[in-house]
C-alpha cells in the first residue's frame, strides 16, 4: 500500500533532485528578488563565495576556515574518544555484573538528565578556561549514549548462548569476554555513532566558553558582525562534517561487524 | 522451591554509591574554595527564595522554562508527527522532500542559534521557541517516519482485506502501531530540547533556569547557584518525561499485556 513499486528509476531520481532544486531555487530567488534583507539571509551561491574567500581571509573572526575546522575537530575528537574509552566499558560492566549495576546506575541516573551546557559554570571554576573545559562539555554529552547502548546491548545477550557457554564450563569472566561483549557489539557501535552525533552537536556550546577559534566561535562572531554568510557557512560546514563522519562510522561498523550484514 | 524472596544485598551498593557521589562533591568543594558544597547549594536555594534575582521569585524562573519547553514541544510534536506521517505514507512527498530534510538534519540545534537570532532578534521569546522547536522536532520526524514505514505488512494486508481505505488504515493500524516509537522520539527530542532551553536562556533571557545558570557566571563565580539550576533542570525534565510516560501507558494499554 505504501510502496512505490510501479515507479521507474528515472522518475525516482527526478523527484529526489526536484525537491533539492526547489529548495535551493526558492532560497536563491527569495534573496535575488530582495524579499529578505541581505542582513538576514544570503543566497546559497553567496555562501559558496564566502567559503572560497574564507580559505585565505581571516576577517572578521581572526582565522581561516581551515584553522577553525581543524580546531573544532580536535576538540570534538578528544571529548568523543574519552567518552568511548570510559563509557563503553562502564556500560558493559553495568549491564553484565549486578554489583556494578547497583553501584553505578544511581550515579549515572543523577548525572544523565543534566544538560551539558549547565556544566559550563562549574567546569570553568574547576578546569579553568581552555581546551580541557571545552573537551569536558563534549565528553559529558557523548558519554551518556555510550553507556546506555553498551548497557542495553550486553543485557540483551541471549540466555541460550550464556547457558551453552556455562555448560561448557566457562567462568564468569569468560562469559563476559567471549559471549557478552561480542553479542553486545552491534549495539555498542550504534551507541558510538549516537555519541559522536551528540559530541559534534555540542561543539557550539563548548565553544561558548571564551574560545577564540573554532567553527562554533566563527558563527558566534558572524552573528556579532551581522554576517549571515559567515553564520550559514559555519552551519553548512558543521552539518557536512557531521554527516561525513557519521557516514564514515557506518562504513567502519560494516567492516568491523561483517556478520551484521548477513540478513 | 521456597517462595521467600532473597533480599537483594546489592541494594546497599546503590545507597553507598550515592553517598560516595556526595562525598566526592563535598571533598572537591573543600579543595577548591570557589566550588560550592552540597550544603551551600541547599542554603543557596533557600537564599534564592528569600532574595529573588532581578525581583523574580524562583517559581517565575521555573515556570518560564517550563512554558518555553512545553509550547515548543507541543508545536514540534504536532509538526513532527505530521511530517513523519507524510514521509511515511506519501511516496512522492518522501522522494521530493526527504533529501531536503536530510541536508538540514545534520546541522545541530545549537548551531541554529546565531542565525535564528539574526532573523528574529535576541529579545522576546520568538527566537527561543524556534531554537527549542528545532531541537525537539528532528527526533520525532525520524522516529515517526521509521516506524510507519516499518509497519508489519501483515497488519496492512489484514486491514486491506477487511476493506479499510487509506485513511482508516492510517488511523486504526499504522498510527497506533507507531505510538511507542513516536513517544521514544519525543523523549529523545525532549532531552535535546532541554539543552536548547538552557542554551537559549543563557544567551539572552530575563528569566528562566538557563538565565539563573548564566547569572552564576557573572562577576564572582556563584557555583552554588549553578548547582541549584542544575537540580531544577534535572527535576523539571524528569517531571515532563514522567508525565509523558503516563500518557504513553494510557494511550497504549496493550504494552502492559506483553507477557513473556
Amino acid at each position: 500500500m505504501y510502496n512505490e513499486k510501479t515507479r521507474s528509476v528515472g522518475m525516482k531520481v527526478f523527484l529526489n533532485v526536484s525537491g533539492l532544486l526547489m529548495f535551493f531555487g526558492i532560497w536563491e530567488l527569495v534573496v535575488a528578488l530582495g524579499l529578505i534583507s541581505e542582513k538576514k539571509l544570503v543566497a546559497p551561491s553567496a555562501i559558496f563565495m564566502t567559503f572560497i574567500d574564507k580559505l585565505t581571509n581571516v576577517v572578521p573572526d581572526g582565522n581561516t576556515i581551515i584553522v577553525h575546522t581543524l580546531t573544532s575537530l580536535e576538540l570534538v575528537l578528544i571529548g568523543f574518544v574519552l567518552s568511548c574509552l570510559i563509557g563503553v566499558p562502564l556500560g558493559l560492566l553495568m549491564g553484565f555484573f549486578k554489583p556494578a549495576n547497583r553501584f553505578f546506575t544511581p550515579i549515572f541516573e543523577i548525572i544523565r538528565p543534566i544538560p551539558p551546557l549547565a556544566w559550563i559554570p562549574i567546569v570553568i571554576v574547576v578546569l579553568g578556561i581552555g581546551i580541557q573545559a571545552e573537551a569536558f562539555i563534549i565528553f559529558v554529552a557523548a558519554f551518556v549514549p555510550c553507556v546506555i547502548n553498551s548497557y542495553t546491548g550486553i543485557q540483551a545477550t541471549s540466555k541460550t548462548l550464556l547457558d551453552v557457554a556455562k555448560t561448557a564450563g566457562a567462568s564468569k569472566t569468560q562469559l563476559f569476554f567471549k559471549v557478552g561483549i561480542p553479542s553486545a557489539l552491534p549495539m555498542v557501535f550504534t551507541g558510538i555513532k549516537i555519541s559522536f552525533g551528540s559530541a559534534w552537536a555540542t561543539l557550539v556550546a563548548a565553544e561558548m566558553i571564551a574560545s577564540t577559534v573554532g567553527l562554533g566561535f566563527m558563527i558566534q562572531q558572524g552573528r556579532n558582525a551581522v554576517r549571515p554568510d559567515i553564520v550559514l557557512l559555519g552551519m553548512s560546514v558543521i552539518g557536512l562534517i557531521g554527516a561525513a563522519l557519521t557516514g564514515l562510522l557506518s562504513i567502519l561498523e560494516k567492516k568491523a561487524l561483517p556478520w551484521r550484514n548477513l540478513k | 522451591m521456597s517462595k521467600v524472596k532473597k533480599i537483594d544485598v546489592y541494594y546497599i551498593l546503590s545507597i553507598l554509591s550515592v553517598l560516595l557521589l556526595l562525598a566526592v562533591w563535598w571533598a572537591a568543594s573543600a579543595v577548591n574554595e570557589s566550588l560550592a558544597s552540597p550544603g551551600q547549594t541547599v542554603e543557596r536555594f533557600f537564599r534564592l527564595i528569600e532574595n529573588p534575582i532581578m525581583g523574580k521569585p524562583v517559581s517565575v524562573h521555573i515556570l518560564a522554562s517550563m512554558r518555553r519547553i512545553l509550547v515548543a514541544f507541543f508545536a514540534a510534536s504536532v509538526a513532527g508527527v505530521g511530517l513523519g506521517v507524510c514521509f511515511g505514507i506519501f511516496p512522492t512527498f518522501r522522494r521530493m522532500f526527504w533529501p531536503v530534510f536530510s541536508i538540514l538534519r545534520p546541522v545541530p540545534p545549537l548551531a541554529w542559534i546565531p542565525i535564528v537570532i539574526l532573523w528574529f532578534g535576541v529579545i522576546g521569546d520568538t527566537s527561543k521557541y524556534i531554537i527549542i522547536f528545532i531541537g525537539i522536532i528532528m527526533a520525532i520526524v525520524i522516529n515517526t517516519y521509521a516506524s510507519i514505514s516499518e509497519t508489519d505488512p501483515l497488519f496492512l494486508k489484514a486491514a486491506k482485506t477487511l476493506g479499510a481505505n487509506r485513511w482508516q488504515t492510517l488511523v486504526h493500524v499504522t498510527l497506533p502501531n507507531s505510538i511507542p516509537a513516536i513517544f521514544a522520539g519525543m523523549k529523545t527530542g525532549l532531552s535535546t530540547g532541554w539543552m536548547s532551553v538552557v542554551a537559549a536562556e543563557m544567551i539572552a533571557a530575563k528569566e528562566g533556569i538557563g538565565f539563573l545558570i548564566n547569572m552564576s557566571m557573572k562577576t564572582t563565580p556563584d557555583t552554588a547557584l549553578d548547582f541549584v539550576g542544575i537540580v531544577l533542570v534535572a527535576l523539571c525534565s524528569s517531571l515532563v518525561s514522567f508525565v509523558l510516560s503516563v500518557i504513553e501507558r494510557k494511550l497504549c494499554p496493550w504494552l502492559e499485556l506483553d507477557v513473556k
